[in-house]
């Protein structure tokens, strides 16, 4: 069912009963902004029961007023701005977007991939560079890999063009990392959120990570005879890792399920802020936010979220948020908004 | 719609960047032009297999073998501009800055695709070496024409051939402001003096 709604700014919170379609709504406007989507890896799953086709269109109002456009077409991703196809970096540039969702608790009690996702979405954020980066690193990794499954034959080659790619990532991870541990620190400063000590720190699995390519051909150099007997790449930024420890232990031990959703929260509003010095403010999606979170926490979390450009928070416990000043309220239900 | 239609469709889509409705689209232009119209792109599709073929010594395409910058005597021998396909070729000429021959690879080193060395033109470059005093390396600059450009560098550097690279930076007309720091991290390392 189409949905056409004008959306000021200030804090929106949408509440409705489970399955009213409020994740839905988040989601059409973070694939609006970012061509994916934060539920699925399968941008097919985002049509509507029975529709093999969807589109998203929306204006950004920033500095400038932008038409986004998203689509997905008998199997093709089609993104345009101000009616015209675009590269993805133009694309990403025109509306900075942060989200959490029930999902993304992965980033701390998850696999490593889920925290390298999380580091490279600041990679990209930070620098114009970034995608690029990033896509030839996993090019080259690509080739690299099939390289050793075949006959691992003219390695050096493809170990050179790594350890090239590898300290450009590195080099970029290193420094949105340093930039989010200050914000961290700034963030829970401002939101008393109770936290106690909080950790992170960027691990490389190269320990020649911040001695330039030279260093890292090296060592690269040293593990091939072990990465042709496993036929994998087996040292390089896709090994990495971001180490986030609460008062000296790792969250999944300590940290309690309100705990690891405050952390998570505070994690995003970090990374935000890392992209509102850079560019413009990002908008905010917050997923259920109340979930897990008791009353202090959530009073603390507002304080710190309350004064944030756009944001869009669902809940399906509308009691919980009286006596916030909310600047827009909806109900959700039938796959449609209401301003309530 | 009738077989030969969609047999003609059938081959444009096999084209690179020719989707069905594409293919489409151009078939039915063939069958609404003239008779003599159809002859004569057909006549040129089947010219250029019986016609041409690739340059024994540098696999340019050419009609006559060895090709005519291979055999020009005002071209300079002792410089080989090394290319992935023949049709890189052509942008270069546009240039007017080389005055050199060519050597075409036929490819780029990618193992995901199963391009080794031996699939390459590479053997058949360094039987070419002779009176060679620079290699000019001008394959993309991506993963695998990067990956292909280092792997000869190597080679031909530990035979005492100069080899040099495309120069990569920003492109003319550009801004320094929109321009990405890889992009203008490399116009610095590969900055020149004035």
């Amino acid at each position: 069912m189409p949905l056409d709604l004008a959306l000021e700014k200030g804090v929106h919170l949408i509440v409705g009963d489970n399955g009213a379609g409020k994740t839905s709504f988040l989601e059409s406007v973070y694939l609006l902004a970012t061509t994916k989507s934060f539920r699925t890896s399968r941008i097919s799953d985002c049509c509507s029961h029975g529709s093999k086709n969807f589109q998203v269109v929306g204006e950004a109002s920033t500095e400038k007023r932008t038409r986004l456009r998203i689509e997905w077409k008998e199997g093709e991703r089609i993104r345009s701005v101000n009616g015209r196809v675009s590269g993805l970096g133009e694309y990403l540039s025109v509306l900075p977007i942060v989200s959490w969702s029930s999902g993304d608790t992965d980033v701390l009690v998850g696999p490593p991939d889920a925290r390298r996702r999380f580091i490279d979405r600041g990679v990209v954020g930070l620098s114009s560079g970034g995608i690029g980066t990033i896509s030839t690193y996993r090019k080259t990794l690509l080739e690299k890999r099939r390289l050793l499954q075949s006959n691992g034959r003219g390695l050096e080659v493809w170990n050179e063009m790594l350890s090239l790619s590898a300290h450009n990532l590195i080099e970029l991870r290193a420094k949105y990392v340093e930039r989010l541990k200050t914000s961290l620190k700034a963030v829970l400063k401002a939101s008393d959120l109770g936290l106690g000590d909080l950790q992170v720190s960027y691990k490389t699995s190269l320990k020649s990570g911040r001695e330039g390519p030279s260093a890292i051909m090296k060592e690269l150099m040293g593990a091939s005879k072990r990465e042709r007997v496993m036929q994998l790449p087996l040292l390089g930024p896709h090994r990495d890792d971001l180490s986030i420890r609460l008062s000296g232990f790792a969250v999944r031990q300590v940290a309690s399920a309100g705990e690891r959703k405050a952390l998570g929260i505070a994690l995003l509003l970090a990374h935000a802020a890392v992209l509102s010095e850079v560019g413009s403010e990002p908008v905010y999606l917050l997923d259920d936010a109340d979930t897990e979170l008791d009353v202090s926490r959530l009073r603390s979390l507002w304080r710190v979220i309350s004064h944030r450009q756009q944001v869009f928070i669902t809940s399906n416990r509308p009691l919980v948020w009286e006596g916030l000043e909310i600047d827009h309220f909806w109900t959700c239900g039938d796959g449609q908004l209401n301003a309530a | 719609m009738s077989d030969p239609l969609v047999r003609l469709i059938g081959e444009l889509s096999r084209l690179p960047g020719i989707g069905p409705k594409t293919a489409s689209r151009l078939a039915h232009y063939v069958l609404k032009g003239s008779r003599s119209e159809a002859s004569n792109l057909a006549q040129a599709i089947t010219d250029v297999k019986d016609l041409l073929s690739n340059c024994g010594r540098c696999n340019a395409i050419t009609a006559i073998d060895p090709c005519q910058i291979c055999t020009d005597p005002l071209r300079d021998q002792s410089r080989i501009c090394v290319v992935e396909e023949p049709f890189n070729i052509g942008p270069i000429e546009r240039t007017g800055e080389h005055q050199g021959t060519y050597h075409v690879l036929l490819g780029a080193l990618s193992p995901q695709r199963g391009i080794g060395p031996k699939e390459l033109a590479v053997e058949q470059l360094l039987h070419r070496l002779d009176g060679i005093e620079e290699v000019i390396l001008a394959t993309n600059p991506n993963v695998e024409g990067e990956a292909t450009a280092l792997y000869l560098a190597r080679i031909l550097k530990s035979k005492g051939i100069e080899v040099s690279r495309l120069a990569f930076g920003m492109p003319v007309g550009g801004d320094i402001e929109y321009t990405d720091e890889v992009t203008l991290g490399r116009s610095l390392a590969g900055r020149r003096l004035l």
